[in-house]
């Protein structure tokens, strides 16, 4: 009778472990988790994420700029919030390859900037 | 006799002419007996039923044209056939030469199986058996002047039977047999050289055309592989050597000089043949014939022969003054035929979107100037306006090609440049390039450019009989409707000038924003325009958009005065601006454009959806600005 109990429990163990999750590794997230501004170089894909942090939330700008021909190519006003922001930035109507990213708050006073390269 | 040494004059004349380019040789085959099936199913079956060794014989061989060897049912011109078709089989072969670099298409059809190779690689094929099924395609790339072997290969065991083979080049939309590229002897390669030296404005990049292979960045290539060796008939040579009687004369009088050689000398040469001559040491070069009478054949000869008239020739004994200035030869009079070079031919060809590469080349200050230079015309359109600097820039301007620059010509770059109607149908080269010798080029006047014949087109067709060892061939380059030669070579400085194109010193600047901002499921870019200290009359702004993610949706227009404003959705850009033709008004630091389109996803922002492609505006007095964004 015995045998039989350590049997089932046995049979009960090997069932339970036999439907545990298996952890496949993370699936790569393409977002910089370090702010974008902190590296001075980026280099960008087509729909790549940036984070940064604002001190205060409120309208922004993020700039881009031919550093070569020193001509804006690309610029979006959005509205930040305090902390952690992450924004996409898209690549498919870019004709450069060098560009320089600024971000400037709502009285044109230059917050941060970084030198991207488009892949 | 006489009837064999004609019939073997014949032979030989049409053996001479039936060699060389548009040529192929043939040879048929019977191939009742020979064990190797009736069909054939792959390329190696044709190899055996070829095979004399097997069975095969020999029906008949010969040359004939590509016309006749490539394209053919139910009868087979260059010869006869056994069986009436039935059991035969015929094999092509000859040489290949390609006029442009990139994939050749080959296009093949029989009844029963046919093949086509290059260098012994199948192209293309249609085995088995069948009768027309339609074509086969197979695509190869090729170099231009590189010598492929060609052979194409039919057989058929009964009933309908023929082979069809057609190709296309890369820049070729059509499929024909094109005779200019093949070859029933292997073609020699000129001892001639050729280069040419494109002379393009600094705006274009040389690398992205190609005239077989892709030109050097200073817009040379070595064409030497692309000349075409093949000579052709150019009338005849008369050679006056001494004799005994006075054949000839010359008559020498201010200035000019006038051959004349005795009718009688001719036999069955035809006078007006002759297009050189020898005359004793005295002179070897070009004549042009002038007339007949009923003794003598008369010749302009460009020399004044100073031989004749010092009395330094070593035959001078053969030579009598006769007063009046004629000098009568004691000669013998014979002919040779003459042969030159055929006329040469490249096409250029671009890896460039031209369309995207007009959007530069045509802009707001083109037509601006357009526009300028018409207005100063004078009422009847009958004095010079000032705005134009060269011949060739009213060449360009001529968008109708009627040879007239008039005010049609301004609305069709107008139309253009609002998005109404393009400059042409198709942006190829054929329709928008213009290739022309440097030398005509700079040569092209304001009040005589339209007695230039200067045609569109992307072929350029030149002469190699230069008795030069290398031909060089400088050439220009413009394009339709470049009114301010942006991008067209500009001419070398000439007495037809009188000032500097203006577009050419761009050092004014103006100013202008662009912000785009993404407000609920809408994306909207504001531009605005600072013109300093400039008299802006016409502004282009092409606004690049990612047409995956957005859909354009409106261009709206803040502007004073009474310009011509518009917006136009070119698919991945947006070409926005305005344009005050007559320049009785300007545009001011409240002009503001706004372009609206549509989100096609949830988008959390937008950098980067929108950028500028490029930009252009002119001033009142036709100077083209340079727009900084800031």
């Amino acid at each position: 009778m015995m045998k039989i109990t350590n049997i089932i429990i046995l049979c009960c163990i090997i069932f339970i472990i036999s439907c545990t999750k298996v952890l496949n590794a993370p699936v790569q997230v393409k977002t910089n988790t370090v702010s974008f501004f902190d590296n001075q170089m980026n280099t960008i894909s087509n729909g790549d994420s940036i984070n940064f942090t604002l001190q205060t939330g409120g309208i922004y700008t993020l700039t881009m700029i031919d550093t070569i021909q020193n001509q804006v190519v690309s610029r979006e006003k959005f509205t930040g919030k305090t902390g952690m922001n992450s924004l996409n930035i898209y690549t498919k109507t870019l004709t450069q390859t060098y560009l320089t990213v600024v971000l400037m708050d709502n009285n044109n006073n230059q917050i941060n900037k970084t030198k991207i390269t488009i892949k | 006799m006489k009837k064999l040494l004609t019939f073997l004059f014949l032979l030989i004349f049409s053996v001479t002419y039936s060699q060389g380019v548009g040529y192929l040789n043939y040879t048929v085959y019977n191939i009742y007996i020979n064990g190797a099936g009736q069909y054939a199913n792959n390329a190696n079956d044709f190899v055996n039923m070829f095979d004399v060794t097997k069975g095969a014989t020999v029906y008949t061989s010969g040359t004939s044209t590509a016309a006749k060897t490539l394209y053919f049912a139910n009868s087979w011109q260059p010869s006869g056939v056994p069986n009436g078709g039935a059991y035969t089989g015929i094999k092509i072969t000859g040489y290949f030469v390609p006029k442009e670099t990139g994939t050749y298409i080959f296009g093949i059809d029989g009844d029963d199986g046919v093949d086509f190779s290059l260098d012994g690689n199948v192209v293309t094929s249609y085995y088995g058996a069948h009768g027309f099924g339609g074509y086969r395609y197979g695509s190869v790339n090729l170099i231009a002047g590189k010598t492929y072997s060609f052979m194409a290969r039919y057989e058929n065991w009964s009933g309908g039977w023929g082979l069809y083979l057609l190709w296309k080049r890369p820049s070729q939309s059509q499929y024909s047999i094109q005779s200019d590229e093949v070859y029933s002897t292997q073609p020699s390669t000129p001892t001639k050289k050729g280069l040419v030296d494109f002379n393009f404005n600094t705006n274009v990049d040389a690398t992205k055309f190609l005239i077989g292979s892709t030109l050097n960045s200073d817009g040379t290539s070595d064409i030497t592989t692309l000349l075409d060796s093949t000579k052709i008939s150019n009338g005849y040579k008369a050679g006056i050597t001494a004799g005994q009687t006075e054949w000839s004369y010359v008559n020498i009088f201010n200035g000019t000089t006038t051959l004349y050689i005795d009718l009688r000398q001719f036999g069955n040469t035809v006078p007006s043949t002759i297009n050189s001559v020898s005359i004793l040491d005295v002179y070897n070069g070009p004549v042009t014939f002038l007339n007949s009478d009923l003794y003598w054949a008369q010749y302009t000869v460009p020399s004044t022969l100073s031989k004749v008239t010092d009395g330094s020739s070593t035959y001078n004994s053969n030579i009598r003054s006769v007063g009046y200035g004629n000098y009568a030869f004691s000669c013998n009079v014979g002919f040779t035929a003459t042969q030159i070079y055929k006329p040469q031919t490249f096409t250029v060809t671009t890896t460039n979107n031209l369309t995207t590469l007009y959007n530069s080349i045509v802009t707001v200050s083109d037509v601006y100037m357009a526009f300028q230079e018409y207005s100063n015309q004078g009422l009847f359109g009958n004095q010079m306006g000032t705005s134009f600097t060269y011949g060739i820039q009213y060449q360009n301007a001529d968008i109708n090609n009627d040879g007239i620059f008039n005010e049609t010509d301004c609305f069709l770059l107008l139309q253009n440049l609002t998005g109404a109607k393009p400059l042409v149908d198709t942006f190829n080269l054929n329709k928008t390039l213009r290739i022309i010798p440097q030398s005509t080029y700079d040569i092209i006047g304001k009040s005589n450019w339209n007695t230039f014949t200067n045609p569109l087109g992307s072929s350029y067709t030149f002469d190699i009989n230069t008795g030069k060892s290398t031909d060089t061939l400088n050439l220009a380059v413009a394009w339709k409707g470049d009114v301010n030669l942006s991008h067209s070579t500009t001419p070398t400085s000439n007495g037809y000038t009188t000032m500097s194109v203006k577009s050419m010193a761009v050092s004014n600047e103006i100013q202008s924003i662009i912000t785009s901002e993404l407000v609920g499921d809408s994306v909207v870019v504001t531009i605005t325009l600072n013109p300093l200290s400039q008299q802006v009359v016409g502004t282009q702004f092409m606004i690049n958009y990612d047409n995956t993610l957005l859909k354009f949706s409106s261009a709206t227009f803040n502007t004073k005065g009474n310009p011509t404003n518009y917006g136009t959705d070119k698919g991945n850009y947006i070409n926005v601006g305005s344009i005050i033709s007559d320049g009785s008004t300007t545009l001011d630091n409240t002009t503001s454009y706004k372009i609206s389109f549509k989100t096609l996803t949830k988008l959390n922002n937008i950098f980067g959806l929108i950028s500028v492609g490029g930009t252009d505006a002119v001033n009142q007095s036709g100077t083209q600005l340079k727009i900084r964004l800031i």
